[in-house]
C-alpha cells in the first residue's frame, strides 16, 4: 500500500470515529449549540465535514504518490 | 381541474418526455442501455446518484420517522455519509475492473471474479428479491403523495398506474440515460421543497428551528435522544444499523451496476467526495417531521406527516408542487431499480444460468421485455399487499449488504476463494432473514443485518484462509 493510500485512509476512518464509534459518548441534548440539541448537532457538524475531509484525501493521496514516483519507488498500480 | 393536480400531471409527462428524448439520439445496445455507455462526467453522475439516492423514502419515510421515533432517524444522516466515504475508497478500483472486462451489472462482478455462473446466479436472485419490494416502496409512496398532493382528485391507484406507464416507457426506449435526465428535474424540484418547506415551517410555527427544538424537548424530552419514541432503537441500534446500510449502499444491485456509467475512476473518486453535501437537505426533512409532531400530532399514518403539515401551511397549488416533486422522486429510483432488475433477471439468471449461446441484442430484448413484467408484478404487490415503508427499505438492506465481504475481498484480497464467499453470502443472508423473520430485529440491541454482516465476514475470511485451493 503506498504511502498516499495510508494517509487517505486514516483521513477517511474520521467519519466512522465520529459518526459511528463517539455515538454512546454524545447522546444528549445539552449543551444546545446553534439551536441544535447536541447529539445532532454532532451529527450535522461531522456530515458537514465529511466531503472537506474526502477533498483533502483526494488531494494528498495525490500530492504524496506523486513525489513518491519522481523519486522512483512508486508500487506503480495502486489498486 | 385544480392547479394543483395540472402541476403534477405536467411535471410527470415532461420528465417522462426528456427520459424518452434522452435516449432517442443514441444507438442502443446493452452498454448504452444499461449503463449509459460508460460516458457520464461528474456533474450528470452526481445528479443521477442523487437522484438514485433520494426516494420517497427522503420524503416520507425519513420525516415520519422524525414524528413517530425520533431520535433513531439520525441513523439516516450518518449511514449515507459513511457510505460516500466508503465510495471513495472501493469504487475507483472496481471501476476499472468493469472497464478493463467490461461487466455491466454485479453478478457479472461475481462470475468474473469467482469464475462460477452460478454464483453470478446466485447474486442475480438475491438482488431481484430485494430490489422488488424497494420497487414496490417507490409505487406505494408515490399513489399516496399524488393522492394527497391532489386532494383527492387523483386516486392513489390511478396516480400510480399512469406514472409508472410512463416510467416504463422511457426505461424502455433510454435505458440508464433516460434516468439520468429525469434526474436532474427530479433533484431541482426536490430540493426545491425540502428547501422551502424544511426551512419555511419552523420558522412559520416557531420562529426559528432553535425555538422549535425547544418547544420539542419541553413537550417531549426523550424524543432527541436515543432511543427517541422507539422502544428498541437505542445507540448500539444506531451504531449498528449506521455502519450496515453504510456498507450495504453500494452493494444495491442498481447503485452497483450506475458506478460502471462513470466514464473513468477519476470520476468516481471526485463524485464520492461531493456527494454528502447531498445529505444537508435531509436535515431540513427531519425539521419538518419534528415541526409535525408539535403542529398536527396524533396522525395515524406518520408517513404522512410531511405531506399533512405542507397541507395544513401552504395554499394547494404549492401542495401540488410538492407532490410532483414527490412523483418524480418516485419515478426516477423505479426505473432505475427495475431496469437492473431486469438486466439481472435478463443477463445474468436467464443467460448465464441458461442460455450462453444468445447474443447481446437478445439480452437487451429480453431485458426490455421483462421492464414491464416487472412493473406489473410491482404493480401488483402495491395495489394488494402495500405495507410500511421503512421496514421493507431495512429487511432489502439487511440482504444487499451481505454482498459486502464478496465485493471487497474481491477487489482487494488475493487470497479470497470462491468457496469462502458463498459460504459466507449463504450464512449472512440465511440468518439475515432468519432473524427479521422470526421478530429478533433488533437482535441483543444490534440490527440484525449487522449481525448477519459480522457472521458472513468471519465466515468468509475462515473459509479462506483453511481452504486456499480454489473449488
Amino acid at each position: 500500500m503506498s504511502q498516499g493510500k495510508r494517509v487517505a485512509l486514516f483521513l477517511g476512518s474520521i467519519p466512522f470515529l465520529t459518526l459511528t464509534f463517539a455515538l454512546p459518548l454524545v447522546n444528549r441534548v445539552e449543551p444546545i449549540i446553534i439551536g441544535l440539541p447536541f447529539i445532532l448537532f454532532w451529527i450535522v457538524l461531522w456530515v458537514f465535514l465529511t466531503p472537506f475531509i474526502l477533498m483533502a484525501a483526494y488531494w494528498l493521496e495525490k500530492r504524496i504518490n506523486g513525489q513518491e514516483s519522481q523519486e522512483g519507488h512508486q508500487g506503480v498500480q495502486d489498486l | 381541474m385544480n392547479t394543483a393536480l395540472l402541476i403534477i400531471l405536467l411535471t410527470i409527462v415532461i420528465s417522462a418526455a426528456l427520459g424518452v428524448y434522452a435516449g432517442s439520439r443514441v444507438k442502443m445496445n446493452l452498454e448504452n442501455w444499461t449503463i449509459g455507455g460508460r460516458r457520464f462526467g461528474l456533474i450528470i453522475m452526481w445528479l443521477l446518484m442523487a437522484g438514485e439516492i433520494y426516494t420517497t423514502f427522503t420524503f416520507l419515510g425519513a420525516s415520519g420517522w422524525a414524528y413517530s421515533r425520533g431520535a433513531p432517524t439520525f441513523y439516516i444522516l450518518i449511514y449515507g455519509t459513511l457510505a460516500y466515504t466508503v465510495s471513495f475508497f472501493i469504487l475507483p478500483t472496481l471501476w476499472k475492473v468493469g472497464k478493463r472486462y467490461g461487466l455491466h451489472t454485479q453478478p457479472d462482478f461475481f462470475i468474473h471474479r469467482y469464475e462460477s455462473r452460478w454464483l453470478g446466479v446466485l447474486v442475480a436472485a438475491i438482488g431481484v428479491l430485494c430490489i422488488l419490494p424497494y420497487l414496490q416502496l417507490q409505487l406505494t409512496g408515490l399513489g399516496l403523495i399524488v393522492e394527497v398532493a391532489s386532494e383527492g382528485a387523483i386516486g392513489s391507484k390511478t396516480a400510480i398506474l399512469i406514472s409508472f406507464v410512463l416510467t416504463c416507457l422511457f426505461v424502455y426506449t433510454s435505458g440508464l440515460r433516460g434516468t439520468a435526465w429525469v434526474s436532474i428535474i427530479k433533484d431541482i424540484m426536490m430540493i426545491a421543497a425540502v428547501g422551502i418547506v424544511g426551512l419555511g415551517v419552523p420558522h412559520i410555527y416557531f420562529g426559528g428551528f432553535g425555538k422549535m427544538f425547544r418547544a420539542l424537548l419541553e413537550k417531549h424530552p426523550g424524543h432527541l435522544t436515543f432511543p427517541g419514541a422507539s422502544l428498541n432503537m437505542d445507540t448500539l441500534w444506531v451504531m449498528s444499523t449506521g455502519l450496515l446500510t453504510g456498507l450495504g449502499f453500494y452493494m444495491w444491485p442498481h447503485v452497483f451496476g450506475s458506478t460502471f456509467s462513470a466514464k473513468s475512476a477519476e470520476t468516481i473518486k471526485r463524485n464520492a467526495t461531493i456527494m454528502p453535501f447531498y445529505q444537508i437537505p435531509i436535515l431540513l426533512v427531519l425539521m419538518v417531521g419534528f415541526t409535525a409532531l408539535l403542529v398536527i400530532p396524533g396522525l395515524k399514518n406518520s408517513d404522512m406527516a410531511f405531506l399533512e403539515l405542507v397541507r395544513v401551511t401552504y395554499p394547494s397549488w404549492f401542495l401540488g408542487f410538492v407532490g410532483a416533486a414527490g412523483a418524480v422522486t418516485a419515478m426516477v429510483p423505479s426505473s432505475v431499480l427495475v431496469l437492473f432488475a431486469a438486466t439481472l433477471l435478463a443477463k445474468n439468471v436467464y443467460k448465464t444460468g441458461f442460455a450462453p449461446q444468445i447474443s447481446e441484442t437478445t439480452v437487451l430484448r429480453l431485458s426490455r421485455i421483462l421492464v414491464l413484467i416487472i412493473m406489473i408484478l410491482a404493480l401488483v404487490l402495491a395495489f394488494y399487499y402495500p405495507q410500511a415503508l421503512v421496514n421493507l427499505l431495512l429487511i432489502g438492506y439487511n440482504g444487499v449488504s451481505q454482498f459486502f465481504p464478496g465485493v471487497v475481498f474481491g477487489l482487494f484480497w488475493k487470497k479470497v476463494t470462491r468457496l469462502g464467499v458463498v459460504c459466507g453470502l449463504l450464512t449472512g443472508f440465511g440468518l439475515a432473514a432468519a432473524l427479521v423473520f422470526s421478530g429478533h430485529d433488533p437482535f441483543l440491541g444490534m440490527n440484525a443485518g449487522f449481525v448477519a454482516l459480522v457472521v458472513n465476514t468471519l465466515v468468509t475470511v475462515i473459509i479462506c484462509l483453511i481452504n486456499r485451493r480454489k473449488i
